[in-house]
Order: C-alpha cells, then structure tokens, then sequence
C-alpha cells in the first residue's frame, strides 16, 4: 500500500473515530471546510462542543498518531504551522461559546472557549459588566484565542493583560483528562498552573474554558487628550499619570502623524498627543482628571478640546471604524531608561520620511515600560527592524521544548510559529486563529 | 477525637543530630569545601540545629518537648553568587543529595526543613542590591536580601516595593517569591507574583535560566510559588512604585461580620483601592479590645492573652493556659453564648496612602461604602494603632506555645459567594477543639483572604501533635468542601501537602509533570507540595 493511500486510510479511520465522539455533523473532510484553514492543510476538521469532547478527540488523535491543530474564529494571521506527514485535524471551537456562569456577587464569567470577545461583551453588558476596555479590534477574537494566544493590545492599564484577569481555566490534554484549576482570588498553593497553559498556544493542551474577572461599568468615563510639543513630554505625562496610581481605561500617545490618522484635521498641528481614558466613580475620576491637566501643564503641554475627545473615544467603540484603522503593525517593548535615545535614532534614519512612512503610536504603558509601534511595511518599522528592536510577542521562554517532551511526548499537538501579529481584520483568508 | 490522618513528611522523626557516615556525603563535602572554602560549609552541630527546622509551629511542640533539632540537614552551605549555587546544585545532584533552599526560615508552613536530610542552602550571603533603574521603577536584586533591609534601600531612592508581610524583618525577597508571600498592603500594591518583573532560576540539573512575564507562556510563573521543588531563584527584577508617605486611616464597627464583607466588597468592586482592608470578626475585635495591662495589636488572641497574664508567675501562667485551652471547645461555646451581651461588634479598619489629593477622594468615597453597609465611624485611632504594632505579630507565638498552649494560623481565601460560608464552615470545623478567632484581610474585587487564628492545648506532646493535625485536617477539610483554596499566602510546605491533591484535583499532575521535567532526578527541596 502507498504511503498516499495509507494515510487515506487512516485519515477515514480516525474520522469515523470522531464522529462517534461529536456526531457525523461535527466532522468534515470536504474541501470547503479544510480550505478555510489555511496553511494548516488538515485532513479533516472536528467542531467539539464541550471539554470532555475536546479530551476524547485529543486522546483519540494521539492513539491514531494523528496531529491536531487548534483554531477559534481565525482572526490572526497564519503561523507557520509545523506541517508533519501524519494525518492533521483542525479542531475549532465555534461550537463552544456558551456562558457557564456569571456571578454579579463576585463579579466573575466563565465561559467557553469558542465565544468571540462581541459577544460575551454584550452578555457582560446586559448586566452592566465588563471585561474591561479592551480594543474593539478584539472582539470578533474567541476568548480561547485570545487567551492561547495573547495579542499585545489585550492589555490596559485599568486591567492589566487580559490574561491576568483569568482566575481559572479548564484545559484538555493529550492524555484524554480534563483540568480545572481552581477559582480564587489569589492563592499560594503552588505554581500558577493556569500560567503553563495562557500564551502557550495549544502547546500543553486546549483552553476549552476560563473563569476571568469582570467589573461593573464605570459610573463615568472621561476621554482626555493633551496636546504636547514632542513625543518625548508626551509620554512623560503619561509615565507621571501613572506614578500617581491612576490606571486609565485607555493610555496612548501618538506622534504627528498617527495623530492626524485618528483625530483628523483639527486646524492646528499636533506634534504629539497624549490620551487618557479615565473611569471609575465620577469624584475620582474628576480628581484624576485635574491631576492629569496639572501633570500636562508642568511639562509645557495643553489640553485638546473635550468635543475632540470626545469623538475619539465614540469611534473607539465603534466596531467597523475601529476594524477599518486595524493594519498589521510592528512593535517593540522599550523602557522609559532608553525610550529618548531609541527615539532620537528611530528618528534619525527616518529622515524625511512622512505619512504612514513616519507613524508611530505609543500603547500598553504601564509604569515600568510602553510599546512603540509603527505600520508594518512603513519605513518606521524597517527602521526599527534595522535597529534590531525585538519584536513583540515573539519571545519563548526556555524550557519548553523540556515541558513539551514531558507533557505531549507523542506530539499530538501542532507547534506553532511565533506570535506577533495583531488582530487582522476579520475574513482574511490567510488566517488561523 | 479521631487522630488525623497524617503525610509522613509532616511527621518527621527526631532524628540523632549526630550524622551517619556516608561516603556520598563524605565526597560531597569535600568538593563543596573545595568550591566555596571550608567556612562556607558546615557540618556542625549548631548550624545543623539551627538549620533543623523553620518556623512551623507545630515544630514547636517537639522544641517544647526537648527535642529542639527537628530535622537537621547533613550540612549547610552558604553560596555568595549563582554560579556558586549551580556548582553546590550540581555537586548534589551528583551524589543524589536533597537540596533545600533556605531564606530567612520564617516559613509557617515546613517548607525549608531538610526531612530527607541533604544540603540546606542558605541564600543570605546573596543580598545584592544589583541595579536600580529610577526611570522604569524596576530593581534588580539577589534573592537572599532580607525584606526590610530591601525595602530601606529602596526608600532612600524614594521608592517602595509595597511588599509588607509582617515577617518582613525576618524574610527574604527569595523565601517570598519561592512562597508567593503576601504583604499587609497587598490590597494595593498586590502580591509579590504582580510584582516580579524576571527571574534568575537555578534548575534542579544546575542550568540557571532567565524567565520574564513578557515571555509566552510566562514560565517563571510555575517557578514563583513552587517553594524550591523547581528551581532555586536567585535573582530577580522587581516592580516597584514611588515611594507615597501620605496616609488616611479610618475605622468603623459592623454590628456583623456580613456587614463587614458588603462594605469591603462594595469597596473593592468599585475599584477603589484602599491599601489596608482588615475586618475583625466579633470574637477578634472582642480580643482586641486595649486593656488596662497592654495595648493588644491585631494578633489580638496572642496579645490578649499576654495581657491578661501579664505578671503572673510563668508556672502558673502554664497551668491557666493549658486548664483553659484543654477544655478549649467548651470555652469556645461559652464564648459563643455570651457574644451577644458582650461583643462590641467587629471592627474594620481602613487605610489608603499614595498621592493626596488622590487619597482624599478615594477614602472619602470609601467612607461612603462603608456608612452605606452600616458601619459605625470609630475615626482614625484603631487604624493608626494598628499601623503602629503591624509587625509585632510575628514575635508572639512562642510565648504562647511556652505556655503550654499550642497556637497557629490558618490564611484562606475564596471569592466573595463564598466567604461566609467559608468563614461559618471553618470556624464550626475548628471550635468543637480550639478557641478560634478570624478576621478578614487581603481583599480584591472578586473575593478576600479570612485569617483563622486558633489555639488550644492537650496534655503532652504526642496529643498536642495529634490535635495540632486534627485541627488542620479538619479546617482544611472544611475549606476544600466549600470550594476555597487551602492557602492565600503561607504556602503549602509540609503542613498542607496532604491537601494538595484536594486542591489541585487532577491538576495537580501538571506540576508533577513540571517537577519531572525542570527536575528529572529529584534532588529539588523533595518530600515538600504533596509532589
């Protein structure tokens, strides 16, 4: 027997194998549905519906030597799948998107993997929840994935990573068992175990559910913008904000050209920009409000207009606007001890360059670091890719491939390439997760 | 009473402080002098009956007993750098010794005793402050820098790592990372795992390795916590904040301990951050009420107690406290009765600092909350009391456990569905044998850490020993049943490694798979987690 048929054979073994596990419905090997994987080029595609499931095709893959790819709603752009010559399935989690539970007492959500961020936003707000004020960018994103695989833009100050407000996840692994790691506000029993599993892709295991913190909806929301001369006392001002202890719901600073991208033509040049979103109870946010406007005209800096704030902010939450200023972009971690002179040289090799060439926004701050970011393609990203500005979201740590050969030693799950890429815009074809 | 079923490793044979002859550990010791010179290596008497133990309490009961070398490791090392520390793990790996990383041994919980003998390795020589970068609020330190001594350097370059558990003279930036410890401010500045930026890992083959947060996935998170079974953390990049002297504190009495969480609750989920959130139940604020003899601090049965005896004979100190604790569940019940005519309520002490315009208004809404839930305003006396004597918990158990009692402390946590049912569960579990007191710290926006403080007595050691666990068994067996988590910020150790199966379920074959994997032969502080 051919290699080709042999793997025919075992390809159609395995799924009546999972057909028994989901329904005949729940398993396909047409091409229009393992076209939509991209480079993963499955053999067939299996929509589990619950944990347990997930668990029994994991095991049943394992025993067929079979190798499994895990995909959610896809919105990221491809990895490089490491494509072995054994039997693929994709796995995608579109049939899990139930909400188990939503406690308002404390204030938590568990959910499944499948649900896209839209939607159990929407849930959260029936009740006057939120996950946070993530960017709307996200929210055709599955929790799993964004959970697996963590974009840098699932961070705010007011919340932190997204990941950090996981309390617990449900994991199914190769063996065929199901893990629950248990809900507490804070523990000291032990490894974070969940930790082994956020950010791991589906390394170890496939997040099948999460139990995350939510909060209430802030009684006021106050968008802020200041008007600087350079980027360098924008970001000061944003650096001392967060010195005082305020977590803004949104922090940015954008240089000229970026800022003339999402605030448009005001009339008057805007060197630099700095934004703060501020929420929580209306007393404290006005005094933060103040505190911020004192920060700003210390460093020279003055406050934009609350109308253009406002309207910032509106098209924040608007899902398609958001979508259309979504690009693929390029970032890099930087510390505020070397921000000035990684500047001063970014700026040095862009010369002239104007436009997107020259864009560059400022995000994730926090009081220890920030993230620069440039459109990908744009001069300012080669730039930074000349000044060998690591990449985000592209380190491993060591010791995986140490836990790999421990944890799945029959390498049932697929590795996967690094993690970079922001959100695309949804229905790119060259997607994965 | 039922004795308790019990982990081996948590009943650890008094072993002969003299060491067996044995040719591996001959060999080992010869290259460790080698490696870092004979002082640094010590097979002494002293430092071996020094090094026998930590501070778990249930210890105690043997010291009390004549029996002061618990669990004496075949040697001790003192390592100055990491290089030093991967030899010293090499060489024991070498010769299949136990490893057991040692801080400042204030660990409550068994964690750094050598049960399976081996080398204890003390970090403390490692106490570098390394760099201090101003700009980015991150400090880079050697991990067997004691807390207060870490904390004094920062606050002279106007910083503060907001890390203030009240062990923090007798603790090390290690011994917290390796615990995930939890300081009395954790309300705002949170715990140390929010805190630590990187780390520097000794593994259990001598590797040393740098794991980040920004890694995926965040690997030093499965060293953080793992009390030495995974690595030997050496280094670490911290987070730390600008250093704020401005503070509000105000105190307010609940008519109930439900009151209380509603106001703490309603406080923490309106994202309000107090820096201290500490509500006392009816029996502890009772106990804590100042008297004629002493101003009692918050470890208010201890401070209590010492008031009451205060000058009185120490033999006959012994005889009232043994006499009372014996009959400890009785005293328990007539407590209970009496609560409703002489409880003065449980008290709730709040506190805020930072920036002050910023901490005006935040106390100022917090005060609201906690009126709102009907709380009675008490000013600011208590609190400032208590800011006063917050460390001086750490020192009194001794005393107690020198009276003839036996006393520990029990800090869980849940969310906040839960608490109550927690906080009924667990006292019901410990008071049929212990006089028990709790108050409720720690809190976040989903839920809050109860600290049960209980004491009793029996009369000898093995009885003391059988009830200590039973105690234990039955606290934690409560704790799990209602679906709250054995530890918020002790650790595990030896003293809850029996429940870590409980606790973890299933899961609890991932770290076991970890330890197989960062750890292949086992060398790594064994016998401890319930691995």
């Amino acid at each position: 027997m051919s290699d080709a048929s042999e793997h025919a054979r075992q390809a159609e073994a395995l799924s009546r194998q999972l057909a028994e596990i989901v329904g005949a419905a729940h398993v396909s090997g047409v091409n229009a549905d393992l076209q939509t994987f991209g480079s993963l080029e499955p053999d067939m595609v299996v929509w589990p519906a619950a944990a347990p499931e997930v668990a029994r095709i994991l095991d049943t893959c394992r025993a067929y030597d079979a190798a499994v790819g895990v995909t959610g709603a896809r919105t990221r752009r491809a990895a490089d799948w490491d494509r072995p010559a054994r039997v693929r399935v994709a796995l995608n989690t579109r049939r899990m998107t139930n909400i188990l539970d939503l406690d308002e007492s404390a204030l938590t959500v568990q959910a499944q993997c499948g649900i896209r961020l839209r939607n159990l936003e929407l849930a959260l707000q029936r009740s006057e929840l939120t996950l946070g004020f993530y960017p709307v960018q996200l929210h055709e994103s599955t929790l799993g994935g964004l959970l697996a695989e963590p974009p840098p833009t699932a961070y705010t100050p007011m919340t932190g990573r997204m990941i950090d407000s996981v309390l617990g996840v449900s994991v199914a692994r190769v063996d065929g068992s199901v893990i629950h790691t248990r809900v507490a506000p804070r523990r000291a029993t032990g490894p974070d175990l969940a930790r082994l599993y956020l950010g791991a892709g589906a390394d170890f295991g496939v997040i099948t559910g999460a139990v995350l913190r939510v909060m209430r909806a802030p009684e006021l929301v106050l968008p802020l913008l200041t008007l600087h001369r350079e980027l360098g006392t924008a970001v000061e001002s944003a650096r001392q904000l967060l010195a005082l202890g305020v977590r803004p719901a949104r922090l940015r600073v954008l240089e000229a050209n970026q800022a003339r991208r999402e605030l448009g033509e005001p009339g008057y040049a805007l060197p630099a920009v700095c934004i703060a979103v501020l929420a929580g109870p209306g007393a404290l946010v006005d005094a933060q409000g103040r505190a911020f406007s004192e920060i700003t005209a210390n460093l020279g800096g003055s406050e934009l207009p609350q109308k253009l704030a406002d309207t910032w902010w509106a098209q924040q939450r608007e899902p398609e606007r958001e979508a259309t200023m979504a690009r693929p972009a390029r970032g890099a971690a930087l510390r505020y001890s070397s921000f000035a002179a990684v500047l001063a040289q970014l700026r040095d090799k862009l010369g002239d360059a104007s436009g997107e060439d020259a864009e560059l926004w400022i995000d994730a701050m926090s009081l220890h670091g920030l993230e620069l970011w440039a459109p990908r393609g744009s001069a300012a990203a080669e730039a930074m890719d000349a000044m060998g500005l690591a990449s985000i979201g592209r380190e491993r740590p060591p010791l995986l491939q140490a836990l790999r050969e421990v944890v799945d030693n029959t390498g049932t799950m697929l590795e996967r390439g690094p993690l970079s890429e922001p959100p695309r815009i949804v229905g790119d074809a060259d997607v994965t997760r | 009473m039922t004795t308790a079923p019990r982990d081996t490793e948590a009943t650890p044979a008094a072993p002969s402080i003299a060491a067996p002859p044995d040719r591996r550990l001959t060999e080992a010791i010869a290259e460790l002098e080698q490696l870092l010179g004979a002082a640094r290596v010590s097979q002494g008497d002293a430092d071996r009956l020094t090094y026998s133990r930590d501070m778990w309490p249930r210890t105690l009961l043997a010291v009390r007993d004549g029996v002061p070398a618990v669990a004496p490791p075949d040697l001790v090392v003192w390592p100055a750098s990491t290089s030093e520390v991967s030899a010293v793990v090499r060489i024991a790996r070498r010769h299949r010794l136990p490893i057991v990383p040692y801080g400042a041994g204030s660990g409550v919980c068994g964690g750094a005793m050598a049960t399976r003998g081996g080398i204890i390795v003390d970090l403390k020589r490692m106490d570098r402050v390394l760099e201090v970068v101003t700009a980015d609020h991150l400090v880079h330190a050697e991990c067997g820098i004691i807390g207060q001594l870490f904390e004094e350097q920062l606050n002279r370059r106007g910083m503060t790592l907001g890390h203030f558990p009240s062990s923090i003279y007798c603790s090390t930036l290690g011994g917290w990372l390796a615990a995930r410890s939890a300081g009395q401010l954790s309300s705002l500045y949170g715990k140390i795992e929010d805190m630590v930026e990187r780390i520097e890992v000794v593994l259990g083959d001598g590797r040393v390795v740098e794991l980040s947060r920004d890694q995926m996935p965040d690997l030093g998170a499965l060293m953080v916590g793992s009390e030495g079974t995974l690595g030997v953390i050496t280094r670490a990049w911290m987070r730390v904040r600008p250093l704020r002297d401005f503070r509000i504190f105000r105190a307010y009495r609940f008519p109930r301990v439900a009151a209380g969480c509603e106001a703490m609750r309603r406080i923490m989920q309106r994202e309000l951050r107090p820096a201290v959130t500490r509500l006392y139940d009816e029996m502890d604020t009772l106990m804590a009420r100042p008297s004629k003899h002493d101003r009692p601090d918050e470890s208010s049965l201890l401070g209590g107690a010492g008031a009451l005896l205060g000058g009185v004979d120490a033999d006959v100190q012994r005889s009232v406290v043994r006499a009372a604790l014996s009959r400890a569940g009785m005293l328990s019940k007539v407590a209970e009765s009496l609560l409703p005519r002489i409880s003065s309520g449980c008290l709730m002490v709040l506190g805020f600092e930072g920036d002050r315009a910023l901490t005006e208004v935040e106390a100022a809404l917090a005060h609201a909350e906690a009126l709102a839930a009907g709380g009675e305003d008490l000013g600011q006396g208590p609190g400032l009391h208590w800011w006063d004597r917050r460390y001086a918990v750490s020192y009194k158990m001794s005393p107690m456990f020198a009276a003839g009692a036996l006393v520990d402390t029990m800090e869980i946590a849940t969310t906040w569905d839960r608490l109550l049912e927690l906080y009924d569960e667990v006292r019901k579990a410990l008071s049929r044998d212990a006089v028990v007191l709790a108050h409720f710290s720690h809190a976040y926006a989903e839920g809050c850490s109860i600290y049960f403080t209980f004491a009793a007595a029996a009369k000898d050691r093995a009885s003391s020993e059988a009830l200590y666990d039973e105690l234990w068994r039955r606290g934690l067996d409560a704790t799990t049943r209602v679906g709250a988590t054995i530890s918020h910020h002790h650790g595990v150790g030896l003293s809850k490694a029996a429940f870590m199966s409980r606790e973890h379920g299933e899961a609890l074959s991932v770290y076991r798979q970890a330890k197989h994997a960062l750890d292949p032969d086992g060398v790594l502080n064994p016998g401890k987690m319930g691995l």
